[in-house]
């Protein structure tokens, strides 16, 4: 009897003692990991060494990490040829870019069970990686939806600062345009254009599918039949950028221009498509050290009008950097390992943390009450400001993370090339972007 | 006289200009190399050799990077690179050049067909083999997959059919068996193409990014280029292009070092061989 | 009777196992890491291949890929492409040999010095000065038609001069290997020949074409074909600098392979992209060997 309570006793006391559900952790759980991940902060291995794998030796001694970081250079080819023969990691930390066709390809492990060990996400990043009811990948940290970017002094050096929304979120697309086109024709005599446009490659198209969907256009159908970007609500868009293009307003070469943010760091252009005000300052005071330009100028983050010029924009979002476990030889001890590993992560919000300063457009996945440090004050509201559109209005949902994605958008930025070079009609490339797309989206 | 003088002139300062033109990116590199990271992408670009110059790029590469690892396992890699493929080419060109055999026409064929394949096409059974093989993070392995010696073997031939029948049948007649012929005719007089081979084999191995990306996966293992392109994304959230060129340029000082002091030999090489040929 | 005949016989499989011997090294590294990956690549073009299983498909993707309007387009680039490329190069390295031939050493090691470093500059260097010297808003070609009084030329984004433009900066690196090789060669022919050329009244043009030309012919054999076999598969320029664009006008074949093989995962579709790309290259090489070759005996 006594014997019997005893054992009771101790086996509630281990109970107990276990902490949050979301580890649970097995001491004796052995097994040997691979770990791959890409630098998300600038001292990603030392992170890793100090922070995150003492602290999972601790719960998990019998389990061997070796890890490995990739640089960003080579990304694709190593882990296709991983993919193509049967040598992927067992713990795969990246973009999403290469990590949201992950699901579609059948090597990855469903992960239910380790979101549903957490709590507080943000509703956008649930939505990520989930095929068929089940998550097939664990968000790390949330790509900041996408939105426009001013340079608020030289805007009020111009004199157009009042076209501008206070509230920064309620403006229609005719304000937008015409606000471009007020900065540019009052930035004329000083080179300085109303907005850079670029089409030289696939890079940042996400705010010209942000500008589709605040106009009501859709790009691909509920049902992921059929391309409808060819639509009146669309084109006008393409219309609205092409405009801006023929008539001077943007920098010039539209069609081979890459999307950085080179005219908006040296002030020659008063609205950005692709950087968050924050980046952008963040750069300036570095350059402005390095004795490359005058002064630091104050950037604010507006966005994307909508149809009633009334805030709830719907905003094309990366989604996040994500976990993917890959299933190999289908070990369960592996497997657990690995999931054991991506939920130390998880529980570490050092780690969230480091990643969220080092790039201030990684935002959060969960809320948590992580606070990003900046001791400047402007660039620190401006940060919140893009994280919280990010938790309202980011939109992943609309294709972007299918695994027909990658081909979808090789065919969008020729059709914008065409466009800017007076060679295609807007209707024209966007009905052949339409027919391109339907040809990817058939032979699923 | 005239006429002449005046057309080499033209002809002169045309080259003078293609040698500018191609010289812009090399001076890119090294000055922007002395630059903050950002003066590429001001508007106008900072191009100009006399100001905001500073060492930093290169202390932030000695930071991060450790290139004297790198270096150590570079040289391993294209040195024995070089040699084998610059072994392999001497014996199969001189067989080519100088032998009748059967089959002949047939491997040669061959080795032409085998300049001809896509690399990338190549990439996913390589890395089969190097897998099956145990090859995958070991630098050996990188050297074994790398060898593609039918260029070598092709500038060896060429070469090669000008060395004089004489020769070796005059040391036939001295009681040369195969072997000797090889080493004491054959070999000597073709170290300027063996040195030509060199440098071009040295320049491809060191610059192979893509495949030592595949295959070296070991912190101890990286190459230069490798360790390099560590570089990107880690110079504290801004634009690391600064220090992608300081290690762009001392990556390239070898491979410079390498040309000068085989071009001598390189360029008595190949006329020979593709003179007469 | 019969015995010198096995003895030629005996010569002969002497000879020939000597000179496989010598072959063995070059034949061992041609079939483990050579001859597999090809059978590879042209078995997987039968095949349709995803990360987990693989369909036999047949000839499919071959019939596919005629009917697909990229790769046909890809075909179109690449051949527009390399006849400004190879015939460029050709031309342009046995220019610029002739030009320093015979004149200070200093001007020919420093030429031959310059013209291969450009093989050896950092790729992402590259990238940037090209992209700032074409840029229209800005850059140096900008800032000269301006001078000139000329309208400034959208470099990158019309096709009629991108193509062009492209194939001139993949000329700066495919001549840097000929030139050397030329150089050399023209080096190496004795000087009596030119001499005998001059007292029988020959101008310096005429001299290169009776004399320099027909001298170095092997070596022009050599360019031509591994020029052939090099710019066939154009890639990594048009990739850096337009990203196939504008509109698809620099996508050459070798940009589609990468595509469809990386990032689209679709290996079976590539390699038989690959295939075809290298059915192109091996009919062009056979001809300009047959055309260049014809008095070599093998």
């Amino acid at each position: 009897m006594m014997r019997k309570m005893l054992a009771l006793i101790l086996s509630l006391t281990v109970f107990l003692s276990i902490g949050s559900p979301a580890l649970a952790t097995d001491k004796e759980l052995k097994a040997s990991i691979t770990v791959w991940f890409t630098p998300l902060t600038n001292t990603m291995e030392k992170d890793m060494d100090e922070i995150l794998l003492p602290k999972f030796a601790e719960l998990y001694p019998g389990i061997e990490v070796d890890y490995q970081m990739l640089t960003w250079e080579g990304v694709t080819e190593k882990l296709e040829i991983a993919m193509s023969t049967g040598t992927t990691p067992d713990v795969f930390l990246d973009g999403t870019a290469r990590t949201a066709k992950l699901p579609s390809t059948g090597l990855v492990e469903d992960v239910s069970d380790v979101i549903a060990g957490f709590d507080d996400w943000y509703d956008a990043v649930l939505s990520i990686g989930k095929m068929e009811g089940k998550h097939y990948l664990v968000p790390a940290t949330t790509i900041a939806c996408s939105a426009l970017s001013v340079n608020v002094t030289l805007a009020k050096e111009l004199g157009v600062y009042d076209m501008l929304p206070e509230d920064r979120e309620s403006w229609t697309f005719e304000d937008l345009y015409n606000f471009i086109e007020a900065a540019a024709i009052a930035g004329k005599d000083r080179g300085i254009y109303g907005t850079t446009l670029y089409a030289g490659s696939q890079t940042s198209d996400d705010i010209m599918y942000t500008l589709m969907l605040c106009n009501s256009g859709q790009i691909i159908s509920e049902d992921g039949t059929q391309c409808l970007a060819n639509s009146p609500e669309c084109v006008a868009i393409v219309d609205m950028l092409k405009k801006i293009n023929d008539n001077g307003y943007c920098v010039p070469g539209a069609g081979s221009l890459e999307a950085d943010t080179t005219f908006f760091l040296s002030e020659k252009a008063v609205l950005c498509f692709n950087s968050p005000a924050a980046n952008t300052m963040i750069q300036m005071k570095q350059n402005h050290q390095d004795g490359l330009i005058p002064r630091v100028a104050e950037i604010c983050d507006y966005a994307v009008p909508t149809v009633d010029g009334k805030p709830g924009m719907n905003s094309a979002s990366w989604g996040a950097n994500c976990f993917a476990v890959f299933t190999n030889s289908g070990d369960a001890d592996t497997i657990a390992a690995a999931k054991a590993f991506v939920k130390t992560f998880m529980d570490t919000p050092e780690m969230a943390l480091a990643i969220w300063n080092y790039t201030p457009t990684y935002t959060p996945v969960r809320n948590i009450g992580l606070q990003y440090e900046n001791e400047d004050e402007l660039i620190a509201r401006e940060v919140a400001l893009r994280a919280e559109w990010s938790g309202k209005y980011s939109n992943s949902s609309f294709g972007i993370l299918e695994e027909y994605w990658p081909q979808v958008r090789t065919c969008f930025y020729p059709e914008m090339q065409a466009v800017y070079a007076g060679t295609k009609m807007p209707q024209e490339a966007m009905d052949s972007f339409k027919a391109n797309v339907d040809k990817i989206l058939s032979a699923r | 006289m005239k006429q002449r003088k005046r057309g080499w002139t033209v002809s002169l300062v045309l080259l003078m200009v293609m040698m500018a033109i191609s010289l812009l990116p090399l001076y890119l590199m090294i000055t922007g190399s002395f630059k903050p990271s950002m003066a590429f992408f001001m508007v106008p670009m900072d191009m100009n050799p006399f100001t905001n110059l500073s060492f930093n790029n290169y202390f932030t590469v000695f930071q991060k990077v450790d290139m004297f690892k790198a270096f150590r396992v570079s040289l391993f890699i294209t040195g024995m690179t070089v040699l084998i493929t610059v072994f392999i080419s001497a014996l199969g060109g001189y067989v080519f050049a100088k032998k009748k055999f059967s089959g002949k026409r047939f491997l040669f064929a061959l080795m032409m067909i085998t300049m001809m394949l896509p690399r990338q096409l190549l990439m996913v059974p390589n890395f089969i083999i190097a897998n099956s093989l145990s090859l995958v993070n070991k630098p050996m392995g990188v050297v074994l997959t790398s060898v593609n010696a039918a260029y070598g073997i092709f500038l060896c031939k060429q070469y090669m059919v000008s060395i004089m029948d004489e020769m070796m049948e005059a040391a036939v007649i001295d009681g040369c068996g195969e072997i000797c012929i090889f080493t004491k005719i054959i070999v000597p007089l073709s170290r300027p193409v063996f040195a030509a081979l060199a440098i071009f084999t040295f320049i491809s191995s060191w610059n192979d990014f893509i495949w030592q990306n595949i295959m070296l996966t070991s912190k101890a293992n990286r190459t230069i280029p490798l360790a390099l392109s560590y570089l990107i994304g880690l110079a504290d959230g801004v634009s690391t292009v600064g220090p992608q060129m300081a290690g762009a340029t001392l990556s390239a000082v070898p491979m410079i070092l390498f040309f000068l002091c085989f071009q001598r030999h390189f360029i008595k090489g190949i006329s020979i061989g593709a003179v007469k040929g | 009777m019969l015995l010198p005949l096995m003895g030629r016989q005996m010569k002969k499989t002497k000879s020939n196992i000597i000179c496989y011997l010598f072959l063995l090294p070059w034949l061992a590294f041609l079939v483990v890491f050579t001859i597999y990956p090809f059978v590879y690549g042209i078995v997987m073009s039968l095949f349709n291949v995803t990360y987990k299983a693989r369909s036999f498909v047949g000839l499919t993707n071959f019939t596919e890929l005629f009917h697909d309007k990229m790769f046909l387009n890809a075909i179109h680039v690449t051949l527009k492409m390399c006849v400004i490329i190879i015939p460029g190069t050709i031309v342009v390295s046995l220019w610029i040999a002739r030009v320093v031939q015979d004149r200070c050493k200093l001007l020919q090691h420093s030429a031959k010095l310059v013209f291969y470093v450009t093989s050896i500059v950092s790729q992402v260097a590259l990238a940037i000065a090209w992209k700032f010297m074409f840029n229209p808003a800005y850059g140096l070609c900008a800032s000269i038609s301006d001078l000139l009084g000329l309208p400034r030329l959208d470099w990158f984004g019309k096709d009629t001069l991108v193509i062009p433009l492209v194939s001139v900066l993949v000329m700066t690196f495919s001549i840097s290997q000929p030139i050397v090789l030329f150089s050399a060669a023209m080096d190496s022919i004795p000087r009596d020949y030119y001499e005998v050329a001059e007292l029988e009244g020959a101008t310096r043009a005429k001299q290169f074409f009776s004399v320099t030309l027909p001298l170095i012919r092997p070596t022009l054999a050599f360019v031509a074909i591994t020029a052939t076999i090099a710019n066939l598969q154009v890639f990594v320029v048009p990739y850096l600098l337009t990203g196939g664009g504008p509109n698809y006008k620099t996508t050459t074949i070798l940009y589609m392979v990468y595509r469809n093989a990386f990032e689209f995962g679709r290996y079976g579709y590539a390699s038989a992209m690959g295939i075809v790309l290298f059915a192109i290259i091996a009919v062009l090489v056979f001809f300009q060997y047959q055309v260049t070759n014809s008095s070599e005996q093998y």
